[in-house]
């Protein structure tokens, strides 16, 4: 009769030693490309810090740049034009927009309309459907907005998010991401302003980035 | 002895807990949903059911039933699953494999989830695309063929071995031997006029289709540049082809020209389906404790065009991808693979047989072995069926009269006369087999024309 008890027991201890030694090869090893490579945990998709920065960075560059000082004082009306996401990664553009305004407005520069917009998802409906109870007894009139009240924007915020993937090395991706936005004055279509921040980040070449 | 009873208990419980699929395989719930396809069944019960036990296989078949049912949103939600689950294995794949391989050398491949394919994923997510383009959510389209473009960079990646050693057998063909001699008489020569990369080589290892309708995309969204540099690349890839050099030119013009076009994609017939392929082995020749051994192998069949192609007004269809070649390359990478699989699930259950004849000769023992050998025999045939022979494509110029498409016998297929005059549009026609066809009409809307 054959014994089966040893060869088996081999075969399990050449599995798990397989096993273990696979597990010890799996960390996925995702870090930013900077120089002190401190941040850890963190996805090769841009997430709310990448914003954070890309924002800050940005808001930095445009009121060093003194575009937004009005001759004379008082503050610019800025539009949110659309910010085009062309990556491969679904993300809410507005998230990086939204930093930028709190940072304009917080600076005491400009105001932003939200009359009108690039995306309609910036635009306030209220200020139309405030507007369409013109002829409504049951709203006292004089206290409708009249015709002629809004502020046509001095400038249109637009910018667009590009993504380059490719192989470094053997097994890891290089996945970078570029946030350009352009600050371009409405009655004379010149960019008055652009800038243009940079997120670097290698992981493993295992997936998609997504 | 305790030890194979062991063994084979585990079998039968294993057996047990992955139903009836290891016995049967998948093939008739596949031709059963290839049926549901061109009855246009849009009842997503079964789908939903099978679900639960090969979710990828089942995600990708629903989210293609769907988009032919224009349930554009069921199919990205379909589709998005389908997505999930290739990273879930794409992330797991070096832990899985292990026990995966014992599955599949003990019983078969079929009690291990579906695995799918790279020219899958790259069609996952062209679908995806072109089910937001008809929900007018370029936002979310813009970002699947983002995809596709990194799925096809990941193609070139998978394929690198194979691509290196055509482009080297094509650099020492006697056509660029010709094309280096300064002296050549050679009329092909003369007729030559793109330029041979390696990038030329590249059809049948990617999906053309894939950039062309990613460029085409990217020409709608108004990214004349980016569209400019797909087109040119599907260009380079297939230096013939006349369609994909006219689109090239016309993004070069596009800023500039007034003119809008009707763009005819076709997805003509079925592809290549994988049928099982069994063999006899006469082992009985050499020992009478094995009953014989049988190997199950996966092996793949071409299926016939629907119309060979169609006519846009004037312009006839012409190829752009052949789907099949695309199957065929990527089934013949793997094909060593399966081999090797198959032939040691062979010797392991011709071992099981050996031994049990060995050890309960008295109970019919090798019998009992082929039983199981028999029952478990079954080659894995999984793919996703929805997918097309080959992709044609043919352009005219949307000026207020109908259109009309016309199958090759010169009948109309259908007459169009819907389109705005202001803007580009996409007629998508899928015709699995004659006389059945869906269509597709994606015109950016008013909303989104800003």
């Amino acid at each position: 009769m054959i014994n089966l008890r040893k060869p088996f027991n081999k075969y399990i201890s050449v599995i798990m030693l397989a096993v273990t030694l696979i597990l010890a090869g799996c960390s996925s090893n995702v870090e930013y490309v900077t120089a002190d490579n401190s941040d850890d945990a963190i996805s090769l998709g841009l997430d709310s810090q990448d914003f954070e920065h890309a924002a800050q960075e940005a808001l930095n560059s445009l009121l060093a740049s003194n575009t937004l000082n009005k001759p004379g004082g008082g503050r610019y009306i800025v539009a949110i034009g659309k910010v085009v996401n062309d990556t491969t990664l679904r993300i809410d553009t507005d998230m990086l927009v939204k930093k930028i305004r709190i940072g304009m407005l917080q600076s005491g520069k400009a105001v932003i309309t939200t009359a009108i917009a690039g995306n309609s998802k910036n635009v306030d409906d209220l200020i139309y459907d405030v507007r369409e109870l013109r002829d409504n007894d049951e709203f006292k009139q004089d206290t409708i907005a009249g015709k002629g009240t809004l502020y046509a924007p001095d400038f249109s915020l637009t910018g667009k998010i590009l993504q380059r993937i490719s192989r470094t090395g053997k097994n890891k991706q290089l996945v970078e991401y570029y946030v350009q936005l352009t600050l371009t004055e409405i009655k004379s279509g010149l960019a008055y302003w652009e800038n243009e921040s940079t997120v670097r980040k290698l992981g493993s070449n295992k997936s998609t980035a997504w | 002895m305790i030890q194979l009873v062991r063994i084979l208990l585990i079998n039968v419980g294993l057996l047990g807990l992955s139903g009836c699929s290891v016995f049967l395989g998948y093939s008739t719930d596949l031709d059963q949903y290839e049926q549901q396809l061109i009855n246009n069944n849009c009842d997503y019960t079964e789908i939903d059911k099978q679900l639960d036990s090969d979710p990828l296989l089942w995600a990708l078949n629903g989210g293609a039933l769907a988009r032919q049912c224009h349930d554009y949103k069921k199919s990205i939600e379909y589709l998005d699953q389908a997505e999930a689950l290739f990273k879930e294995q794409e992330l797991a794949l070096t832990i899985k494999s292990v026990g995966q391989s014992i599955g599949s050398v003990v019983i078969n491949n079929n009690i291990n989830d579906y695995q799918g394919e790279n020219y899958e994923k790259i069609m996952m997510n062209v679908y995806k695309g072109l089910n937001f383009m008809s929900l007018h959510d370029l936002d979310n389209a813009r970002v699947e063929f983002n995809r596709v473009l990194d799925r096809q960079r990941r193609a070139v990646e998978f394929f690198e071995k194979e691509i290196n050693n055509a482009n080297t057998k094509h650099q020492q063909s006697q056509y660029m031997k010709k094309i280096r001699d300064p002296v050549s008489p050679d009329k092909k020569i003369k007729a030559y006029q793109g330029d041979i990369t390696a990038k030329s080589l590249y059809p049948n290892f990617v999906n053309p289709f894939a950039t062309y309708i990613s460029g085409l995309f990217f020409y709608f969204d108004g990214n004349y540049s980016k569209a400019h540099d797909l087109f040119k690349q599907t260009a380079r890839m297939l230096p013939n082809q006349q369609q994909v050099k006219a689109d090239l030119l016309l993004s070069e013009q596009s800023s500039l020209r007034k003119q809008h076009y009707a763009w005819l994609i076709y997805e003509n017939g079925q592809s290549m389906i994988k049928r099982s392929f069994s063999y006899q082995f006469p082992s009985y020749l050499f020992t009478n404790k094995i009953v014989t051994t049988d190997i199950s192998l996966p092996t793949i069949y071409k299926r016939s065009p629907s119309y060979p192609y169609l006519r846009l007004n004037k312009q006839k269809t012409t190829e752009i991808a052949n789907m099949d070649n695309i199957i065929q390359i990527e089934f013949n990478k793997k094909l060593p693979a399966i081999l090797t699989e198959g032939m040691l699930n062979m010797l392991f259950k011709s071992a099981i047989q050996f031994l049990l004849e060995q050890n309960f000769e008295q109970y019919g023992g090798r019998w009992l072995g082929y039983v199981y050998q028999l029952s478990t025999n079954t080659a894995d045939v999984r793919q996703w069926r929805a997918m097309p022979k080959n992709f044609q494509i043919a352009r005219t110029l949307i000026n207020g009269n109908k259109l009309t498409i016309y199958k090759p016998d010169g009948s109309v297929l259908t007459e169009i006369d819907s389109l705005l005059t202001d803007r580009d549009a996409i007629i998508y026609i899928k015709s699995d087999i004659v006389d059945h066809y869906i269509i597709d009409i994606i015109q950016k809307s008013a909303i989104h024309n800003s």
